[in-house]
């Protein structure tokens, strides 16, 4: 059992552990311990959104998960949205997953997307055999700025374009859990080895150790490895923005630990603005004007 | 039951563009503002006397079609025996386990950190490389390179010899258009493209942070690559082959020196 309500009835993490061995590039090469690659699940009244689908490791139990939490179930719609469309964490279980229970909808970066989870040798997506992968509807989620899901009162998950990125990515925010989705960022808090992988992997203020060296390691070893020296200006100043206008409790990623309540969530946004005013570009590369239209 | 579009230019493909060196592969369709670009997604099999090399592996989507060029290839052999993942994104890496499937004497080179996580039944046919190992097809190598420009910290770059070929993965791409017949052409069939301007659109896409950065020193080090190491032909997995270096490169250089005034 992985999977964890971080609201009950309205937001749940599934959460399963791999090692961080220095087989992973998602982490830097010295570190070691385990981490979560978590799945979301947003419940509303009449339709279920999963934020993208695991690696293929974990195939079973994501699954297992989504049968125990019903989802589809009970009349309502199933959706899936990825955050990374081209890369494999968000895609890995998609067709198993579509010919388990059947999408309604899905949002990614291309119409094409739903194809690309086609990667599996053992279980070919084959039209010329009758096979499907159900009839969702497909929107861009690059040119959405939110997903409503349905209810009898609408619920909005907002659409994010995070200006800290590596390849096309998007983030969620969902005002009903004060939840932000991150993707790729805030992916720095793993455990130590050892640790159980079918534990709760929320980090609260009391168990929290993170520090400025860590966050600075962690960005510089692996996807964020281009901050240094790089104009960061508009980078911070959405951030900030983000962060100031919108109520967030919890940063939830797809790897890394979850950070659980509002003192967290400032002090690791403080501490990468740290890492990111240290590494970025004194004087703009362009126009001043330009990052501020953008924040 | 859902289908996917139409195929795009696999009516020009395969091309050999030089001697034992093919293109393959499809274009991905891209609306960008008020433009459908075209971005192809190239792959290229490097054929020596002995085995033949893939150079990235498609989305899976594409596999009908790039099946249908490998086999045309190579129906009078050599036998497909490697398969060089530049990097782990879908449309570099995407068909990789249908490719090890079909040509069960094949391994996947390359950084293979993650996929043992992507794909676990397969993981004992990826064997890591690093720059500076070398390929031989017999009578053909394929060596892996530093990137100059890369998209994650795992990428690689490639040399294929003895066409004297650069594999630029992500680096030196830009946008075409379909409508005006470019699919399945050399840069150097298409004069009116430009390439300056197309580069910027898979900035945006493919290498947002170019943006943020001083690419000169990037310029440089790709000016120095071409030049030592007597490269001829520079193919990208998102551009069209480039043949006329003098010509086209310096477009290209052009592009990246404005990278900071593309991305949005």
């Amino acid at each position: 059992m992985s999977v964890v309500p971080l609201v009950e009835d309205k937001l749940y993490a599934l959460s399963n552990a791999y090692a961080v061995d220095g087989r992973v590039s998602w982490h830097p090469p010295g570190a070691r311990g385990v981490a979560p690659m978590t799945v979301y699940l947003f419940r509303a009244e009449q339709e279920d959104l999963l934020v993208d689908t695991g690696l293929s490791v974990h195939r079973e139990q994501v699954l297992a998960d989504l049968s125990e939490l019903g989802a589809g179930d009970q009349g309502r719609d199933f959706s899936l949205v990825t955050l990374r469309s081209g890369e494999f964490d968000s895609i890995c279980n998609l067709a198993p997953i579509a010919r388990t229970i059947p999408l309604s909808h899905v949002y990614s970066f291309h119409p094409d997307g739903i194809f690309w989870g086609d990667m599996h040798p053992a279980e070919p997506f084959d039209p010329s055999q009758g096979d499907s992968l159900g009839t969702p509807e497909r929107s861009n989620v690059a040119t959405a700025s939110e997903i409503v899901l349905r209810g009898s009162a609408a619920r909005q998950i907002r659409v994010l374009k995070p200006e800290l990125r590596l390849l096309y990515t998007n983030w969620l925010y969902d005002e009903a859990t004060r939840t932000l989705l991150t993707s790729d960022s805030f992916t720095w808090v793993i455990r130590p080895e050892g640790a159980a992988a079918d534990r709760d992997w929320r980090v609260s203020a009391e168990h929290d150790r993170t520090t400025v060296e860590d966050i600075r390691e962690h960005l510089l070893q692996t996807r964020f490895w281009w901050i240094a020296d790089a104009d960061l200006f508009d980078v911070r100043a959405q951030l900030e923005s983000i962060f100031d206008s919108l109520a967030i409790d919890r940063i939830a990623p797809s790897f890394g630990c979850i950070l659980e309540g509002r003192e967290v969530v400032e002090h690791h946004v403080q501490m990468l603005d740290a890492v990111l005013a240290e590494q970025g570009r004194k004087t703009p590369l362009r126009p001043a004007d330009a990052g501020a239209q953008r924040a | 039951m859902i289908e996917r579009p139409p195929q795009f230019n696999a009516s020009r493909l395969p091309r050999e563009v030089a001697p034992g060196l093919f293109w393959l592969g499809e274009c991905l369709v891209l609306p960008y503002k008020d433009l459908v670009l075209h971005s192809s997604t190239s792959v290229y099999l490097l054929k020596g006397e002995d085995a033949a090399l893939l150079v990235d592996c498609a989305f899976p989507s594409d596999r009908p079609s790039l099946y249908a060029q490998l086999d045309s290839i190579l129906a009078d052999g050599p036998e497909l025996r490697y398969l060089f993942l530049s990097h782990q994104e879908v449309p570099h890496a995407g068909a990789v386990g249908h490719l090890l499937d079909r040509y069960p004497n094949a391994i996947a080179i390359g950084d293979i950190r993650d996929y043992h996580l992507y794909f676990p039944d397969l993981a004992e046919r990826f064997e890591q490389r690093r720059p500076g190992d070398v390929i031989d097809l017999g009578g053909t190598s394929f060596e892996l390179v530093e990137p100059v420009v890369e998209d994650l910290l795992t990428t690689s770059w490639g040399i294929g010899t003895p066409q004297n070929a650069l594999f630029s993965v992500d680096g030196v791409s830009f946008g075409h258009m379909h409508e005006a017949g470019h699919c399945g052409m050399t840069a150097s069939e298409l004069p009116e493209l430009d390439i300056t301007q197309m580069g910027s659109y898979v900035i945006h896409f493919a290498l947002p942070w170019m943006g943020r950065v001083d690419t000169a020193p990037y310029v440089t080090a790709l000016e120095r690559l071409i030049r030592e190491r007597e490269i001829e032909v520079v193919l990208s997995t998102h551009g069209l082959p480039i043949t006329d270096l003098a010509e086209t490169m310096p477009k290209i250089y052009e592009g990246m020196r404005h990278a900071h005034e593309f991305i949005a």
